[in-house]
């Protein structure tokens, strides 16, 4: 039966068990793609945690140093916003307070609500006379979930409310409100991620000055002009590459060209 | 004229005196003398002591009111004042006598052409009336034996001097001297003398001699390079006893006395050098102390000398000792050359050179000296590199009551055996209640550091909570080299009670907050006011695969495409299925194209099988089916007149026709009769009944 609930003779009804299986396998594919870090290697999750535990140890001993290595190794075989946030401390009681800002920096990328991140960054910050990297609106925005939340928002609602709008035609279901209500929301909720999705992207061109005294140069070459030194923690967004150089922006609006070993991006290790 | 004569530089004006050495030091520091006593005979000129290396000259240090005494001079009327201008100071040159009662000699030396004038730098003004170095005068070399007679096995020294500087000299690498004598080279140094107004360079080089055959053995002149010209050196005898045979003069000899124990790298050693001084009073002093080999740093800023009497070859021979500092700066078998000029009042036996105001350069036999590293097991917090025996004075704070974010000074004192004037102070770390500065040292020299004999620094400590209830400990340690251990002497934390700072709560934001602290918005944020750094996460949290945005992942958007596809295909599929709803006739010819390619198949297996009846009622059912859609009627309602009309009118009334009516006759037989009456002659019909179906089927 049609929208109109005239069934034309010889046209056959869609099979909802076949429609149904699809969907299923469809959300099944979903889920295993959703799975957070997907398949993780094999024996790697008791090495993390022995590192992670190991590492908390060492901290707890005053061993910043090899807290630290222990943490970093954590850190690279599975990034978690626990082991970035415990890895900017003993950054930072080892006395290397860019890599402490850095690691703080992923941390809060992964979890922006874990409160004592937000308070190590601004200690940190207040103590090294750092300023807070200037973030747009929509950039503001997009720290208000996991940067991994919004796509899947977007995309869930997004195909939600498609769903809504041709299902009921095609299955021939009785014309009903909630379908157009959840149709509706779910454009809402879609065009109202798509700035928090826009601040992902540009939040994910933030970098670290790593090094204390880190040049910044006119050009991107070895003995370019340095316009200014920049302190280690100093936030810059990258605008351009070019080989080993990037070229960043600072709060300051101040820009140049700085050394791709003296500069970390949060999102990419 | 056997005086001995202090030098001292003075200016005419009424200032303190001066040394007349070349010195950087300030006309008003308490500057020490330097006694020199030349030898006897006529006096031509005396000794000013320089120094070439920039190596601060030994200074005794004595207390500023004993400095440069003016020297009575009970009978004699004071020298007149020398005329100067107003403002201007020039140096006069003071003879100080040894012998009480001798009237001192001031003079003052001649003022050079270049009359500096009244506005010139007092301090280049000075340097320009400095005498100057004679280096054109022609170079002279002697060369000595000293002892000149020695028994066999014994040492003596082969000297030589030059009147030229030391880095204008070349010797030969072997001196022409006998086959049995060992030589090997030793000291090498440089002093001037100053002779009328200008200096004159002297160098000495040393070698060590020895031998255990009995002879008269002559080194024959040679020739040295001085400024690439060639001089010839005289020559010089020696001669060797046998062991016993005459008592040899004894004369005076370096000797340098280690401590015992362990050395380490970084541990400053006091030494003994002392020269014997066989008759008691031929040694008048000892200058130039210095070491020559790598690997020894030599505390210049203190030493002490006395008098003192020492066991060699076991009998006790008095000997003026110098104890000074010296520090090793590498580990492992680390030679010890030292050096130095001895003050002779008399001539030894048999020395030759008679330079006017000459002091012979001794230097002690080679010491190899075994010299550790600090072991790095068991280093305890707080090891700035101290090595000694230390000890820690009690704590003091400046006050025992502070507002929090005020200022207050923690005083330590560290006493001990041990380099205290280079003691590196322990720093504090990071602390989160308290703003710590860089700690400061007492600004004294060293060698008033060494005679106090403890070390002070200074904490400035600022409380940024009144929850503090006393100072932070102060971590600290230093390596004994009798234990061998690391000793901790941590500062323990000092009671101390912080009132509330006066326009806010009583904890403060850290150092880098202090800006936003003050702010009346900033401390109204309880964040900023509590600004702290949490501890470690106990869990670990969010676990991702990488930290790059899932947009910016393949395989993100590539999922993204598989719900586009679906949904894509269902409209497709939803839009196929309303056309064929408007168009059943397709749906009708699709279908009766499936049955007839069945009943097609089941003729073609009847007929193979020689099986009439299936073979009939597959035709008549393929003729059924093929001819159904057009009429959009049944197939099994259609008869044979129906299959007729259905053919193209061509073949009604031809062969096709035939076929058709006694198929459907066969079929009518077999449905009502039992059987088909023509048999398998029927089955012959299969071309026939091929090209109908053929005919029908391009129809559908």
């Amino acid at each position: 039966m049609n929208a109109a609930g005239f069934q034309p003779p010889g046209v056959p009804r869609p099979r909802p068990g076949l429609f149904a299986g699809g969907l299923l396998l469809l959300a099944l594919t979903g889920s295993v793609l959703a799975a957070p870090g997907g398949p993780a290697p094999a024996g790697a999750p008791a090495s993390f945690s022995e590192l992670f535990d190991q590492g908390t140890r060492s901290y707890l001993a005053a061993g910043y140093k090899q807290a630290a290595e222990l943490f970093r190794q954590a850190a690279a075989l599975q990034p978690a916003s626990g082991v970035f946030h415990n890895l900017g401390n003993a950054e930072y009681m080892a006395g290397r307070v860019g890599p402490a800002i850095l690691a703080w920096e992923r941390a809060h990328w992964l979890a922006p609500y874990f409160d004592n991140t937000r308070a190590n960054l601004r200690f940190a910050r207040k103590k090294a006379q750092l300023d807070e990297p200037g973030l747009a609106w929509y950039e503001i925005c997009s720290t208000w979930l996991p940067p991994n939340a919004w796509p899947w928002i977007a995309g869930v609602s997004l195909w939600l409310a498609v769903g809504m709008v041709m299902l009921p035609g095609i299955f021939h279901w009785p014309k009903s409100d909630w379908h157009q209500g959840l149709a509706a929301a779910g454009f809402a909720v879609f065009l109202l991620t798509l700035p928090a999705l826009g601040g992902v992207i540009s939040r994910s061109e933030l970098g670290v000055v790593l090094e204390k005294e880190t040049r910044l140069r006119l050009t991107p070459t070895q003995d370019a002009q340095t316009l200014t030194r920049l302190p280690a923690g100093e936030i810059g967004r990258v605008e351009r590459r070019r080989g080993h150089y990037y070229y960043v922006r600072l709060a300051s609006d101040a820009a140049g060209w700085v050394d791709a070993a003296r500069f970390s991006l949060i999102c990419r290790e | 004229m056997a005086l001995g004569l202090a030098l001292l530089v003075l200016p005419a004006s009424g200032l303190p005196p001066v040394q007349a050495a070349p010195t950087n030091r300030s006309a008003t520091a308490p500057v020490p003398t330097r006694q020199a006593f030349p030898r006897p005979g006529p006096f031509n000129g005396f000794i000013l002591q320089t120094n070439p290396a920039s190596r601060p000259t030994n200074i005794l240090p004595r207390p500023a009111a004993t400095l440069n005494p003016p020297i009575p001079s009970p009978g004699a009327r004071p020298p007149p004042p020398v005329p100067t201008r107003p403002g201007q100071a020039r140096p006069t040159i003071q003879f100080l006598p040894a012998t009480p009662g001798a009237a001192p000699v001031r003079v003052t030396p001649r003022v050079p052409a270049a009359q500096p004038g009244p506005g010139m730098d007092p301090l280049l003004n000075l340097m320009l009336q400095q005498p100057s170095i004679d280096i054109e005068s022609p170079a002279s070399a002697l060369a000595e034996f000293d002892p000149p007679v020695i028994p066999a096995g014994g040492r003596s020294t082969y000297r030589i001097v030059i009147t030229a500087l030391n880095e204008v000299i070349t010797v030969p690498p072997a001196l022409p001297a006998p086959s049995a004598l060992q030589v090997t080279p030793g000291g090498r140094g440089q002093a001037f003398a100053m002779l009328g107004n200008k200096l004159q360079p002297r160098t000495t080089i040393n070698y060590r001699v020895t031998t255990t055959v009995p002879g008269n053995y002559t080194i024959p002149p040679f020739a040295v390079t001085v400024s690439g010209k060639q001089i010839q050196l005289p020559s010089a005898r020696l001669q060797v006893v046998p062991r016993g045979a005459m008592p040899t003069p004894p004369t005076p000899k370096l000797i340098v006395k280690l401590p015992g124990g362990d050395i380490y790298v970084g541990q400053s050693i006091p030494i003994h050098v002392m020269i014997t001084d066989p008759t008691g009073s031929a040694v008048r002093g000892l200058t130039r102390v210095e070491v020559t080999s790598e690997g020894w740093m030599t505390d210049t800023t203190f030493y002490r000398q006395r008098r003192d009497s020492v066991t060699v070859d076991g009998r006790s021979v008095p000997v003026l000792a110098q104890e000074m500092f010296i520090t090793p700066l590498k580990a492992g078998e680390v030679p010890l050359l030292v050096q130095a000029q001895a003050i002779l009042g008399l001539p030894t036996s048999g020395q030759t050179v008679q330079l006017p105001g000459y002091f012979p350069l001794v230097d002690a036999d080679p010491v190899v000296v075994t010299v550790k590293r600090v072991p790095p097991e068991g280093e305890l917090p707080g090891f700035t590199g101290a090595i000694g025996t230390f000890s820690l004075d009690q704590p003091r704070l400046a006050t025992n009551q502070v507002r929090a974010g005020e200022p207050v000074t923690l005083t330590l004192a560290f006493k001990g055996q041990g380099n205290l004037a280079r003691l590196i102070p322990p720093r504090l770390g990071d602390l989160w209640d308290w703003q710590t500065f860089e700690p400061t040292s007492d600004a004294l020299p060293a060698q008033i550091l060494q005679q106090r004999g403890y070390a002070a620094f200074h904490y400035t400590l600022i409380p940024l909570s009144d929850r503090i209830t006393a100072t932070p400990p102060v971590p600290f340690s230093y390596f004994d080299p009798a234990k061998r251990a690391y000793v901790d002497l941590t500062v323990p934390p000092v009671p101390i009670r912080v009132l509330p700072a006066p326009d806010g709560p009583g904890s403060l934001p850290p150092p880098g907050a202090t800006a936003v602290a003050a702010t009346g918005d900033a401390q109204d944020d309880p964040e900023t006011r509590n600004l702290v750094m949490n501890g470690l996460s106990e869990t670990p949290g969010i676990i991702v695969a990488t930290l790059l945005p899932l947009q910016q992942r393949p395989w993100f958007v590539a999922l993204q495409c598989l719900p586009a596809a679906a949904f894509g295909g269902l409209w497709l599929w939803d839009r196929r299925r309303r056309f064929l709803a408007e168009h059943p006739e397709i749906v009708r010819k699709r279908r009766a194209r499936r049955s007839l390619r069945r009943h097609h198949r089941r003729l073609r297996q009847a007929a193979s099988a020689r099986d009439p009846g299936g073979f009939v009622r597959a035709a008549v059912n393929a003729m059924r089916v093929a001819c159904a859609p057009h009429d959009a009627a049944n197939p099994d309602a259609l008869v044979c007149g129906d299959v007729l009309r259905t053919i193209p009118a061509a073949g009604r009334d031809g062969r096709h026709a035939d076929v058709v009516r006694r198929l459907f006759g066969a079929a009518d037989s077999i449905r009502f009769g039992g059987r088909a009456l023509e048999g398998e002659s029927l089955l012959e019909l299969r071309p026939d009944v091929e090209q109908v179906l053929a005919e029908l089927r391009a129809r559908l």
